[in-house]
């Protein structure tokens, strides 16, 4: 505290001013107390004499008047008289003593009853001799008294005289007391002056000290500014020292202390800075000195080991890891010598729980000033979310993730891995393709997120039902492929084909529902069928197809002969593309009639292909590979755009059709711009949207009903008709039916065949209807062939039918044709055709 | 009419002074009335304050210069009650008709007696030594200082005269002087200006009346008998009532505490008690001496 400027510079000012003030004080005092004493003295000088004037007059005049008084008294030795004058005189203030004496001078009476003094010397002769002679009294002045005698004479007769003592011990004591008053009024006066000074000092004192303080304070506050700046610069801190705006030398200082601060920036890394830096690392940063020894760590390196810092330092290196990773570390950190190159590796570490930490390491030799060999700074760094995601990246590169099984990539590879061992082991390795029967359908109808949910059950069904060291991989959509090693002979393959489809057989609980399925398998046996892995799929795919076509749910070995059909596929897939380009597709027309009427009110647009051969083909032939294809969403646009065409042309001829109905595909229904687009057709042809009536499936209404809803509302705020094809071959929901806003329900040829000689079918299908009745739909039957079913239809109220009963599907001239043999006779009785 | 009668006679019987028949008049023969009237006032008021019943309202001082106006007084009726010695006391009872009521215990003292002395170096050892020498008394006023010496020495057959007495000079006659005060008896015979001087025994111990220094010189050459030191006295008319209360409650005064302030001025009297008939004979027996005292004097 003292040795701070401000401190020290006030301390100085201070003690200046008291020193000052105290040379000041001390030379008015000492003028002022001498000036003080001699007006006591003089005072009480000057008092006393007047007082021993005073006393003296006094005496004289009590003497006179005594001298008078006496004369009878003592002419008469009066002594009563006597004691009674001198008593009343006694009893004056300051008279000591008065007595009476005769002419030989001794005491007649002393003023006291007893006469204690009667008979004493009063006063000597040479006294006496004087007093004779004498009309004035005689003034004495001994140890403090003051004597007064006078002569008292009876005419010229002297009878005595009396004397009277007076005592100036009271004056003087009083005057003493007075001295005393005055030199305690002067003490009294120093006193106070004193404390007056004493206060003005301290008041000087204080305002010198606040002023010391802020003047010191002025001169310091920059240099202890400058000071903690210089203290925070030696610990990093490069900010530049807001500067006072002083113009004088510290200003100066400043300015300079600043540019200095700039250069250190510039030039210079603080030890805390680097410790920051170095604390701060995620990595583990340590350096060992030429002997192994660890000499610096950072937090990180003691984190790595789950040890305290202490523990740490000055350990050997080498010890901190495994056992087991110690002779590669030491390995690298050798190569250094030899290479001078960083050496890294991925090791270990190994916490006290024994937990161990996959690191990567990496070693540089360092050398530092002191040591007489290079030492070695390592960097740890933590890999293991590193190895997670490795692992991770593996696992999404060989595996499937919704089911977890081996993808087509570790598929590939674990099958030349077991043809690897297959040759060496001189065994069968199986490759069993497998594809599950009517999946689509269920995908379809029901949704991806089932159909996800049926395959990861399906993987684990296939999974359970494997030997072990089997491989079973997902190659996408429905498809797996099981690789069976260690075969003796294909019949082995065969039982496990045939375990695979039997593992299928219980019902898969999915979403509150029960699933049923079936695979077909498609096997190939290496190195009977081929002996590389594509080909060998290839193989097992076409066998499985097989299996397919000879009625699922069943496996099927590799042939040979197999590959012809799948030749044959190729060359429709080609000859497709080709109708296409070439514009072989056709519509064809099948009348609806309306039985209320029997008249021809509606059409149905159908596709047909006219192969190169002229065979006219139905959709069931190609629709499938079309759709596998990618085609049908613009074929389907092409059926709407034509069939709404060629209704715009029959009714400029004067048709008195109602509407024409178009398919449309599930591809298509999902399409966003369906409902322009729909609209953009109708307006290109001039009709209006009631004309129009979508015929979708009921596989397309379930696929996501909250879409089709949607959908269909948008369609029918249109004014476009809506009917539900084939209704009742599939999933339907009637909740769902009753809230879709569709206007025709055409039930399924299927139920129609057999009625009404089926009476279950019959009673289905009067149930549909019924339904449909009473949900306000029309009901259409499809596939009416004969006249008992056209008569159910009529019984059942149906409004309207199609099928061969009366008409094919037709080519559109002769539909025109037969509109205009019907257009004069509109209710023409449909047995006439 | 006969209550008017009485009516008319009450003042003059239930008056206690002349004067004013409501006031009692306390009096004594004084040249100094300043001093005494401190003295009786406060015992007078004692007395009357306790004679209410009696038709007494106020007490009042009257002081005479002298034993002839005193008597003129009592006379009158004008002084009820009277403090004195025994010599006045004696002529105020013949001259005018005053009763002894009680003795009173004057300074505390019952009774005295007067002494003659003389300096030791005189020779004098008797009376018989005074003729042809001076004696110093007190005044004509004193009992002890001037009635009872000069009776006594009368009475011895000594012949005495005041001092400078026109009357022819005789070695056997006594002369005296009236030295007005017992110190200026004692220093007068000390200083040997006269030869013996008398004064009551109380004077000799006093050492304002003879101070030590003069006593060591002198010796007592006579002692006369002893009489009461005062009495009080009342007017030969006073109502009896009023005396006779008076005399109860004087008689009662030290026993009251009320009394005891009073009783303090009054010459520090501390009691008062009735005087035996051999007292009042001696005391009336003074009275005889009176005349051939008072034709010394001439």
């Amino acid at each position: 505290m003292l040795k701070r400027l401000q401190t020290r510079y006030a301390l100085v000012l201070i003690a200046l001013v008291v020193v000052v003030v105290l040379l000041l004080t001390l030379v008015h005092f000492t003028s002022f107390r001498s000036s003080l004493r001699n007006l006591s003295t003089a005072g009480a000088q000057a008092v006393s004499a007047e007082f021993l004037t005073l006393t003296r007059e006094r005496g004289e005049a009590v003497a006179d008047f005594l001298s008078r008084a006496l004369v009878n008294p003592l002419y008469e030795l009066d002594m009563r008289a006597m004691l009674e004058l001198l008593r009343d005189i006694k009893a004056l203030p300051g008279v000591e003593r008065v007595v009476v004496f005769g002419t030989d001078g001794r005491i007649l009476h002393d003023g006291l009853e007893m006469l204690p003094g009667y008979g004493e010397v009063a006063i000597d002769e040479a006294q006496s001799e004087r007093l004779r002679s004498q009309q004035q009294a005689l003034i004495e002045r001994s140890d403090g008294d003051l004597y007064v005698t006078r002569a008292i004479h009876i005419g010229d007769d002297y009878l005595g005289g009396l004397r009277l003592q007076l005592s100036l011990r009271v004056a003087e004591q009083k005057i003493a007391v007075m001295e005393d008053e005055f030199g305690q009024l002067a003490e009294g006066g120093l006193r106070d002056t004193m404390m007056l000074t004493l206060l003005l000092t301290l008041i000087l004192v204080v305002l010198v000290l606040l002023l010391a303080f802020f003047i010191a304070g002025r001169l310091a506050r920059p240099l202890v500014k400058l000071a903690e700046k210089a203290t925070h610069a030696g610990q990093g801190d490069y900010r530049a020292l807001q500067r006072s705006g002083r113009e004088d030398e510290i200003g100066t200082l400043e300015q300079a202390f600043n540019r200095m601060l700039n250069s250190l920036e510039e030039t210079t890394v603080s030890r805390r800075f680097v410790e920051t830096v170095v604390g701060s690392m995620k990595d583990g940063l340590l350096v060992m000195d030429p002997g192994g020894r660890v000499e610096l760590f950072n937090r990180a390196a003691a984190g790595f080991f789950k040890t305290a810092a202490g523990r740490l330092h000055r350990r050997l290196f080498l010890d901190l890891f495994p056992a087991d990773a110690r002779e590669r570390i030491a390995q690298a950190i050798e190569r250094l010598g030899s290479s001078s190159q960083p050496q890294s590796l991925e090791t270990e570490c190994e916490e006290p729980s024994g937990r161990r930490i996959p690191v990567a390491l990496s070693c540089s030799p360092v050398n530092i000033e002191g040591w007489h060999a290079s030492g070695v700074v390592c960097v740890l760094q933590d890999i293991s979310e590193r190895r997670i995601a490795e692992a991770r990246i593996r696992q999404l590169a060989q595996y499937d993730p919704l089911t977890g099984l081996p993808n087509r990539a570790l598929f590939q590879d674990r099958l030349q891995q077991a043809i690897a061992v297959a040759e060496r082991s001189e065994r069968l390795v199986g490759v069993m393709f497998l594809d599950l029967d009517g999946f689509k359908y269920i995908n379809d109808t029901l949704g991806h997120f089932v159909g996800d949910q049926l395959l990861a059950q399906v993987a684990v069904r296939l999974t359970s039902g494997l030997r072990k060291g089997d491989t079973v991989a997902r190659l996408g959509g429905d498809e797996f492929v099981v690789i069976a090693d260690m075969l003796k002979s294909y019949e082995d393959c065969a039982v496990i084909a045939a375990g695979l489809i039997d593992s299928l057989k219980r019902p898969f609980p999915v979403m509150e529902r029960e699933l049923f399925l079936t695979g077909s398998v498609g096997i190939t046996i290496y190195p009977l069928a081929a002996e590389d892995t594509a080909t060998l799929l290839r193989q097992a795919d076409t066998a499985m197809y097989r299996a397919k076509e000879s009625g699922k749910n069943s496996w099927c070995l590799y042939e040979k002969r197999m590959e012809i059909v799948n030749v044959r596929r190729m060359e429709l897939e080609a000859a497709l593309r080709r109708g296409l380009m070439n514009d072989d597709f056709e519509l064809y027309y099948q009348p609806q009639v309306e039985l209320a009427s029997g008249r021809v009110m509606a059409v149905e647009a159908l596709l047909r292909w006219r192969r190169f051969d002229a065979k006219l083909l139905a959709p069931a032939d190609f629709l499938t590979v079309m759709e596998d294809m990618g085609l049908i969403v613009a074929v389907g646009d092409m059926v709407l755009t034509r069939a709404c065409r060629q209704f715009a042309l029959w009714r400029s001829r004067g048709a008195k059709l109602k509407r024409v109905a178009v398919n449309l595909s599930v591809r298509q229904f999902e399409e966003q711009d369906l409902v322009a687009r729909v609209g953009e057709v109708l307006q290109a042809n001039g009709l209006t949207a009631d004309v129009l009536e979508l015929e979708i499936t009921e596989s397309t209404l379930m696929r996501d009903p909250e879409q089709v809803i949607k959908t269909l509302r948008a369609l029918k705020a249109r004014g476009v008709q809506v009917a539900i094809d084939d209704f009742g071959a599939g999933f339907s929901s009637f909740s769902y039916l009753q809230q879709l806003d569709v206007d025709t329900l055409k039930i399924d040829r299927s139920l129609i065949q057999q009625v009404p000689q089926n009476a279950d079918h019959a009673a289905i299908v009067v149930a549909l209807i019924k339904m449909a009745q009473m949900l306000g739909k029309e009901v259409m039957l499809e596939g009416v062939e004969s006249a008992a079913q056209l008569a159910f239809a009529r019984e059942q109220g149906v409004d309207s039918v199609q099928g061969y009963r009366f008409f094919p599907a037709l080519p559109a001239s002769e539909i025109e044709q037969l509109l205009r043999q019907s257009a004069p006779s509109p209710g023409t009785e449909l047995e006439t055709f | 009419m006969f209550s008017l009668a009485l009516l008319l006679s009450l003042p003059s019987l239930l008056c206690a002074s002349q004067q004013d028949p409501t006031t009692l008049v306390i009096g004594k023969v004084s040249q100094n009335p300043k001093k005494h009237y401190r003295y009786l006032k406060p015992i007078a008021e004692y007395v009357a304050e306790r004679m209410r019943d009696l038709g007494v309202r106020r007490a009042k001082v009257l002081m005479a210069p002298d034993n002839r106006r005193m008597i003129e007084y009592l006379r009158q009726g004008r002084v009820d009650w009277v403090t004195e010695t025994v010599m006045s006391a004696s002529i105020f009872a013949e001259e005018a008709g005053a009763e002894i009521l009680l003795r009173k215990w004057k300074k505390g003292v019952p009774r005295y007696r007067t002494i003659f002395f003389a300096r030791n170096d005189s020779g004098i050892r008797s009376l018989a030594d005074l003729p042809g020498r001076t004696l110093a008394l007190e005044d004509d006023g004193s009992t002890s200082s001037y009635y009872l010496p000069l009776s006594i020495l009368i009475g011895e057959g000594y012949d005495v005269a005041p001092l400078g007495s026109p009357r022819a000079q005789q070695q056997s006659r006594i002369d005296y002087l009236l030295a007005g005060d017992e110190i200026n008896i004692s220093t007068r015979v000390y200083q040997g200006l006269e030869d013996a001087g008398a004064f009551n025994n109380l004077d000799w111990r006093k050492p304002d009346h003879l101070p030590e220094l003069f006593r060591k010189e002198m010796r007592v050459i006579h002692q006369s008998q002893e009489y009461p030191r005062a009495v009080e006295l009342v007017r030969g008319g006073l109502e009896a009532a009023v005396r006779e209360r008076l005399r109860s409650l004087l008689l009662r005064a030290h026993e009251d505490p009320d009394a005891e302030m009073p009783l303090h001025s009054y010459q520090r009297t501390l009691r008062f008690d009735a005087l035996r008939p051999e007292e009042l004979e001696s005391i009336r027996a003074l009275y005889q001496t009176v005349e051939l005292v008072q034709g010394s004097a001439r």
